[in-house]
C-alpha cells in the first residue's frame, strides 16, 4: 500500500536539490505509524513530534493504510 | 516598589505605596485586580471613569529569559468586558528600573476624548511630565517612533498608538519598541490603543537613566534558579524549532490538522499554504539575504529568538516580524498566497497601530461582503489605506470583524464577545475554539492555546479539560509576565518559578503558585465581566461554526453548553 508523507519543520530532508518535505512510500499490509518511523529512521519522543494520520492526532500504533496522509511535525506551541 | 498614578485631567503624578491585597500580584493579575477595585464594570470604554493599566509581571526586571512581558489593562471597547493584551519588548524592563510596580493612567484631559490636544508621558526617575504631541498627531507608529527616539535619545522604552488608537478604533493597539528599537511589540487585543488615545496619549516615553533592577531577596539562589530556567529552556527541542521556523512553523501544521483559517473560516485547509509556510519563509529569507533574519530575540535576554525580520527580493527589510497568526488572518484567511504581500499587509497593520489578528478577520469579513475578491492583496492594501484616511469605510473596517459584519450584513462572523478569533479554526481544534468561547478575554488563542494538547482536537470531550488546565497556565504566565515559550523551561522542571519568586521577593510561596495565580486572575476578570453584564450566553461559540460544517472535516463546534458554562467549577 502506498502512504504519503508529510515531513514538517526541522523533520525536513536535506537533499542537493533543497529541503523535501513530500515522500511516497511503498509499505506492507499492516503497517503501523512506528515502523514507518522506523523505517523513515525519525527519532520518536512523544514530546517532541506530534503525529498526525489524515488530519488527526493519533498515536505510535496507529494502523495505516492505502492512501493515508501522515503529517510528521516537531511539536511546536502556535504562534 | 511603587504604584504611579498619572491622571490626564491635570497631568498630575502620584507615586503610592503599593496596598497590600496587590503586593503578591503582577501583570495581568494585577492588572485585573485594579480594575476590578477601581473601575465601574458598567462605564464607557472610551470615558474618563475606564482607566488603562500598565504592570509588568512578577518576574519582570532581571532579563530572565522570556519572562520581561509587559501587561496593559483597562475595560475593552471591542469587548465591553475587561481586557489584558501583553507584549515583549523593553517597556516592562524599562518600568521596573524605576521601581514601577504598576502605571495607571486615568481621567481625560479637559475637552473630553475628542478635543483634549495630545500628549507624550515622559517617565524617569526624575518622576512625570506631559509634554505636548501635536507634532505626532496622525503619525504611524514608526515615524512617531523614530521622532520620539530622536527627541529623547536611543536609550528610552516607549509604548505608542497609531492612527487607529487615535481614531479611538476598537482593534487598535499599543505597539512597544523591541530591543533593537522597532515599534512592533503590540499589545494587539481589545482596543486598548483606543483607549489610550481616549485619554490623548500618543505615547509612553520611558528612560530609566538613574533606575536600578529590582533587589533580589537571595541574589546567589536565584541566579543560580535563573541558570536552571536558561539551560532547561535551551534545551528543550521546541526552542529549535522556534529558532529556524518562528511561529511561522504552524502554518503547515494547522493546515494538516484542518485548522487554517482559510478564506473567512469557510476550510480549514488551505491549497497555498506552503507558500505562506514557515519552511517557506526560512527558505526565503536564507536566499534573499540582507536584512532579513530568520531568528530575532524581541526581548533583551530571551535565548527563544522565535522572531524574525522579513525582507523583500532586493534584501530591503519590509517588515520585522511576520508572525502565524497573521499569516493565518491575513495570508490564508484572505486567500492570499504571497509572503511578501502578506509581509507588505502587516506593515502597514502595524504602522495603523492595528492588531492584525481583527484586522485581518475583518478584511475576511469584507470579502464575504464583496469589498474585495478573496486573494487580491492589492484590493486588502486600498482597504487599508481608507483605515488611514479615516474614511467610514475605514473606520467601520478598524473596528474589528464584528462591527465590520454588523454593517454589511455578514453573519459568518468569527468572533467572540466582539473579538475576531486566532489563526485556529474551533471546529477543527476544539479546545482552542473552548478558550475562544468561554475566556473572559474573548477569542484569544493566548488565553489558553491546545494546540501542543496530545490528544484528538476534534473530539468534543477531552478537549474541555485541556481548555482549562491552558488557561489556567497561560493566565499564570501573563501574571508572571513569561511569554508562552518561557514555558519550554518551565515544563522541565515546574518548582523553578516558585524558586524564582522566593528568592526574588523573600517569599515562602508553594509550586502550586502558578495554579494558584491563574485561578485567581480568572476568578477576578470573571466577576468583572459579571458585573459588566456578561451571562453563560456570552461564552458561546458563532451559530454558524455550531451548524455548518468545516471542511475537510466536516467538523462542527460541539463542545456541550454545560462543559463550557463548568469549565471555571474548580
Amino acid at each position: 500500500m502506498v502512504i504519503t508523507v508529510h515531513l514538517h519543520t526541522r523533520l525536513q530532508r536535506q537533499t542537493p536539490t533543497g529541503p523535501q518535505q513530500n515522500l511516497e512510500l511503498s509499505v506492507p499490509q499492516g503497517t503501523i505509524l512506528k515502523d514507518l518511523l522506523d523505517q523513515l529512521h525519525v527519532p520518536y519522543e512523544e514530546d517532541a513530534v506530534f503525529l498526525v494520520v489524515n488530519g488527526r492526532q493519533v498515536d505510535i500504533n496507529q494502523p495505516l493504510k492505502d492512501g493515508d496522509e501522515v503529517d510528521l511535525i516537531p511539536a511546536i506551541s502556535g504562534g | 516598589m511603587e504604584i504611579w498614578r498619572i491622571n490626564m485631567q491635570d497631568q498630575s503624578l502620584r507615586r503610592e505605596p503599593v496596598p497590600e491585597t496587590w503586593d503578591r500580584l503582577g501583570g495581568r493579575a494585577l492588572s485585573a485586580r485594579i480594575l476590578l477595585d477601581e473601575v465601574p464594570a458598567d462605564c464607557e470604554p472610551l470615558g474618563p471613569y475606564n482607566k488603562l493599566v500598565v504592570a509588568p509581571g512578577l518576574l519582570v526586571g532581571h532579563m530572565l529569559t522570556s519572562c520581561d512581558r509587559i501587561s496593559f489593562g483597562g475595560k475593552s471597547p471591542l469587548t465591553r468586558g475587561i481586557k489584558e493584551s501583553n507584549a515583549g519588548g523593553s517597556t516592562g524592563l524599562y518600568m521596573t528600573n524605576l521601581g514601577m510596580k504598576a502605571l495607571v493612567i486615568e481621567g481625560q484631559p479637559d475637552g473630553g476624548d475628542r478635543t483634549g490636544g495630545w500628549w507624550v508621558l515622559r517617565l524617569g526617575a526624575d518622576g512625570a511630565r506631559c509634554e505636548d504631541a501635536k507634532d505626532l498627531e496622525g503619525l504611524g507608529v514608526y515615524e512617531a517612533s523614530a521622532r520620539l527616539l530622536s527627541r529623547y535619545g536611543d536609550k528610552v522604552a516607549i509604548a505608542v498608538i497609531g492612527p487607529a488608537g487615535e481614531m479611538r478604533l476598537s482593534a487598535a493597539g499599543i505597539q512597544n519598541l523591541d530591543k533593537d528599537n522597532v515599534p512592533s511589540r503590540i499589545a494587539g487585543r481589545g482596543g486598548l490603543g483606543a483607549v489610550m488615545g481616549s485619554k490623548r496619549l500618543k505615547a509612553i516615553v520611558i528612560d530609566d537613566t538613574g533606575g536600578t533592577r529590582p533587589a533580589l531577596a537571595d541574589s546567589g539562589a536565584f541566579k543560580r534558579a535563573q541558570k536552571l530556567f536558561t539551560q532547561n529552556t535551551l534545551g528543550h527541542p521546541q526552542t529549535k524549532s522556534y529558532q529556524e521556523y518562528g511561529t511561522a512553523g504552524s502554518v503547515k501544521m494547522c493546515n494538516a490538522f484542518g485548522a487554517l483559517p482559510t478564506r473567512n473560516f469557510s476550510s480549514g485547509r488551505f491549497e497555498g499554504a506552503d507558500a505562506i509556510s514557515g519552511e517557506t519563509l526560512r527558505e526565503t529569507l536564507l536566499a534573499r539575504g540582507g536584512e532579513g533574519e530568520t531568528t530575532h530575540a524581541c526581548m533583551p535576554g530571551c535565548v527563544v529568538k522565535c522572531s524574525n525580520a522579513f525582507a523583500d527580493s532586493n534584501g530591503k527589510l519590509i517588515v520585522s516580524p511576520i508572525e502565524y497568526e497573521t499569516l493565518g488572518l491575513m495570508g490564508s484567511n484572505l486567500g492570499i498566497d504571497n509572503l511578501d504581500m502578506v509581509a507588505r499587509l502587516n506593515w502597514e497593520t502595524n504602522d495603523l497601530g492595528l492588531d492584525t489578528i481583527d484586522t485581518g478577520a475583518a478584511l475576511g469579513v469584507a470579502a464575504e461582503a464583496g469589498l474585495m475578491q478573496f486573494g487580491d492583496g492589492k484590493r486588502a492594501l486600498e482597504l487599508l489605506a481608507e483605515i488611514r484616511r479615516g474614511t467610514p469605510l475605514g473606520r467601520i473596517l478598524g473596528h474589528g470583524a464584528a462591527t465590520t459584519g454588523k454593517v454589511f450584513g455578514v453573519t459568518r462572523v468569527p468572533v467572540v464577545k466582539g473579538q475576531a478569533m486566532a489563526a485556529y479554526e474551533p471546529r477543527a481544534m476544539k479546545g482552542t475554539g473552548t478558550t475562544y468561547a468561554t475566556s473572559p478575554q474573548g477569542a484569544d488563542h493566548t488565553a489558553g492555546n491546545t494546540l501542543r494538547a496530545k490528544l484528538d482536537h476534534l473530539d468534543p470531550k477531552a478537549n474541555v479539560a485541556a481548555s482549562r488546565g491552558a488557561q489556567i497556565t497561560m493566565a499564570g504566565y501573563d501574571t508572571l509576565g513569561a511569554c508562552i515559550f518561557a514555558g519550554f523551561g518551565f515544563m522541565v522542571q515546574p518548582e523553578v518559578i516558585a524558586e524564582l519568586l522566593n528568592t526574588r521577593y523573600g517569599w515562602q510561596v508553594a509550586p502550586d503558585i502558578l495554579q494558584l495565580l491563574g485561578k485567581e486572575t480568572l476568578t477576578l476578570e470573571r466577576e468583572f465581566n459579571r458585573r459588566a453584564g456578561f451571562t453563560a450566553a456570552d461564552d458561546r461559540i458563532p451559530e454558524y461554526m455550531r451548524t455548518e460544517p468545516l471542511p475537510p472535516h466536516n467538523s462542527v463546534f460541539d463542545v456541550a453548553e454545560s462543559d463550557l458554562d463548568g469549565i471555571f467549577n474548580w
